[in-house]
């Protein structure tokens, strides 16, 4: 990572002056804020959602001093520490695919007229999809969705969690794997009594 | 679709209702790093109050102050109980009660509710008791359709329900086997995935009905165990003990009576139920704990009416209703924080319901 060669504000240089003036730091949120609560609403839901993302961003504040200047773009490094803050609220994660895929599963179970009707195969694979995220190991499902819902790349990725990027390809490669075979093993037009 | 375009699909269902988030969050992000000294209290400044506050994460909500009362934190259980209450657990009404058993049901509901009349429990709140008690009425009023085995309810409703990661509104017109057996006809105003806005319904023959094929037909040769699904709700009790010991029947856990309001629901948009039925299942409803009324709730079809709801661990289930005649117009959920658009929840309205002889005939 070298340094950019931009006419704008990087993360970089709002970070280094945000260690003077910590309301330069608001640059940061207004530039990040959006994705980060849109990503950890995705994984954890509206109860917890605006706490993560505060202590995100509070730690961050934080640990601006050991941000890597070097380094232009903070998304990964604000990922990184949002994925930490999201390890914390793993039972309301695992919760809400459960939840989603019972709601899924259940309105296709409800009405046998719109059974049919409502894209049946989507729909019932939505539910096993849910579910087998709510399977996968922590790890895993970081990586997965980091680069799924945060569009990081590998290697941003790889920042953000702070493993090699070999480590991010063989999560990856066994995500897939998993929610693959999830999805494969579900017929569409049936739905199932146990799940979840 | 691949997995990935599922993953992105989820994550859609997913989003928030809004992408930007609140300001009180940017609100308190601002506050938290405007001292440079990150000192684990007095953060908020005037906001903490010493001996209140004490001890408590500083960024968790304050319950007084100009904090808003229902601060996410609250909320924090909901985030995996919101979507938990959706969906009726199927009924197994097809097993109804047989007369003994209810009968021995409902004497013990006597003797344990002393206080009631017929061993129905008093109504659960005056305002839904009166809506109901209209209701029970509107019902009463409405001409019973017979039908014969061979034939088919017709339901005409609007609903909504996802397409392509938004809702869509539409029409449902729908041929349910009046025993179950014959194969029915599904028919909607938005084609689905693969083009087709027509779907049968297979009928359940020996224990066997046909499967779907992935373009949603039915296969000729491969079939799955079932269970006639009748169209016409005939074992649904006039008597409103039994129709109560019904919604009850299959429920279990610690929130049964959730679970039986959503078993009315499961019942009205499953079929056709007879008037009589129609008013013992509402009689029964208004014994319900916890049944409040909603005013001015519009329902799928976009009609404001007046709703009988019950909500529990963050969903909402609402029985709607004409608001002057009562007369029954639709069931939805909805989560009550507004995590997820009810409309991808498949709201129904009904519009109207008839006996015809064949599927895909209009009456």
């Amino acid at each position: 990572m070298n340094g950019v060669a931009s006419s704008e504000c990087t993360d970089a240089q709002m970070i280094e002056v945000s260690l003077r003036d910590s309301e330069q730091f608001a640059a940061l949120y207004d530039r990040h804020a959006d994705q980060l609560y849109r990503y950890a609403y995705r994984r954890v839901g509206p109860g917890v959602v605006e706490d993560i993302v505060a202590d995100t961003f509070v730690a961050a504040f934080r640990r601006r001093d050991s941000y890597d200047l070097a380094c232009p773009d903070a998304r990964a490094w604000l990922f990184g520490i949002l994925t930490r803050e999201i390890a914390r609220h793993l039972r309301q994660e695992k919760a809400r695919y459960r939840a989603m895929s019972r709601a899924f599963t259940s309105a296709e179970e409800e009405d046998p007229a719109l059974r049919v009707v409502a894209d049946v195969a989507a729909t019932a694979l939505r539910g096993e999809l849910a579910a087998a995220l709510a399977r996968l190991s922590a790890g895993d499902r970081h990586v997965l969705l980091l680069i799924a819902w945060g569009d990081l790349t590998y290697e941003e990725t790889a920042r953000a969690l702070n493993i090699p990027i070999g480590t991010v390809r063989s999560r990856l490669n066994r995500a897939r794997r998993r929610v693959r075979y999830a999805l494969g093993n579900s017929n569409p037009m049936s739905t199932s009594e146990e799940r979840g | 679709m691949n997995e990935q375009d599922m993953l992105q699909d989820l994550g859609d269902l997913l989003d928030p209702p809004s992408h930007t988030p609140p300001a009180r969050l940017r609100e308190r992000v601002l506050r938290a790093t405007a001292q440079p000294a990150p000192r684990r209290r007095g953060w908020w400044g005037s906001l903490a109050r010493p001996g209140v506050d004490g001890g408590r994460d500083p960024l968790a909500p304050k319950a007084g102050g100009r904090r808003p009362a229902p601060w996410p934190r609250r909320l924090a259980w909901a985030a995996g109980d919101t979507l938990s209450g959706f969906g009726p657990r199927r009924l197994g009404w097809r097993f109804a009660l047989v007369g003994g058993l209810a009968a021995v049901i409902a004497a013990g509901m006597f003797v344990v509710q002393t206080s009631t009349v017929g061993g129905l429990p008093p109504v659960a709140n005056a305002e839904a008791g009166a809506v109901l008690h209209g209701a029970a009425d509107s019902a009463r009023q409405d001409p019973e359709l017979t039908a014969r085995p061979d034939q088919y309810v017709y339901v005409e409703s609007v609903t909504w329900y996802p397409k392509e990661g938004e809702p869509g509104q539409t029409t449902v017109r729908t041929w349910l086997s009046v025993d179950g057996t014959h194969d029915g006809l599904v028919s909607s105003g938005l084609p689905d995935r693969t083009g087709a806005a027509e779907h049968p319904l297979p009928g359940c023959r020996d224990g066997r009905a046909a499967e779907w094929e992935p373009g949603g037909t039915l296969s000729p040769d491969r079939t799955r165990p079932c269970t006639p699904e009748p169209g016409y709700l005939a074992e649904v009790p006039v008597d409103p003990v039994r129709a109560r010991a019904k919604l009850y029947e299959d429920t279990e856990g610690d929130d049964r009576d959730q679970q039986a309001f959503a078993a009315v629901g499961a019942l009205l948009t499953g079929g056709y139920v007879a008037p009589a039925a129609r008013a013992a299942l509402f009689t029964a409803v208004a014994t319900i704990p916890g049944v409040q009324v909603v005013r001015d709730v519009a329902d799928a079809a976009g009609r404001l009416g007046v709703a009988v709801a019950r909500t529990e661990r963050g969903t909402r289930y609402e029985l709607l209703f004409d608001p002057a005649t009562y007369a029954l117009r639709g069931w939805q959920q909805r989560p009550v924080d507004g995590s997820m658009d009810m409309r991808m929840l498949r709201p129904v309205a009904f519009v109207r319901v008839a006996v015809v002889d064949r599927a895909g005939q209009l009456p």
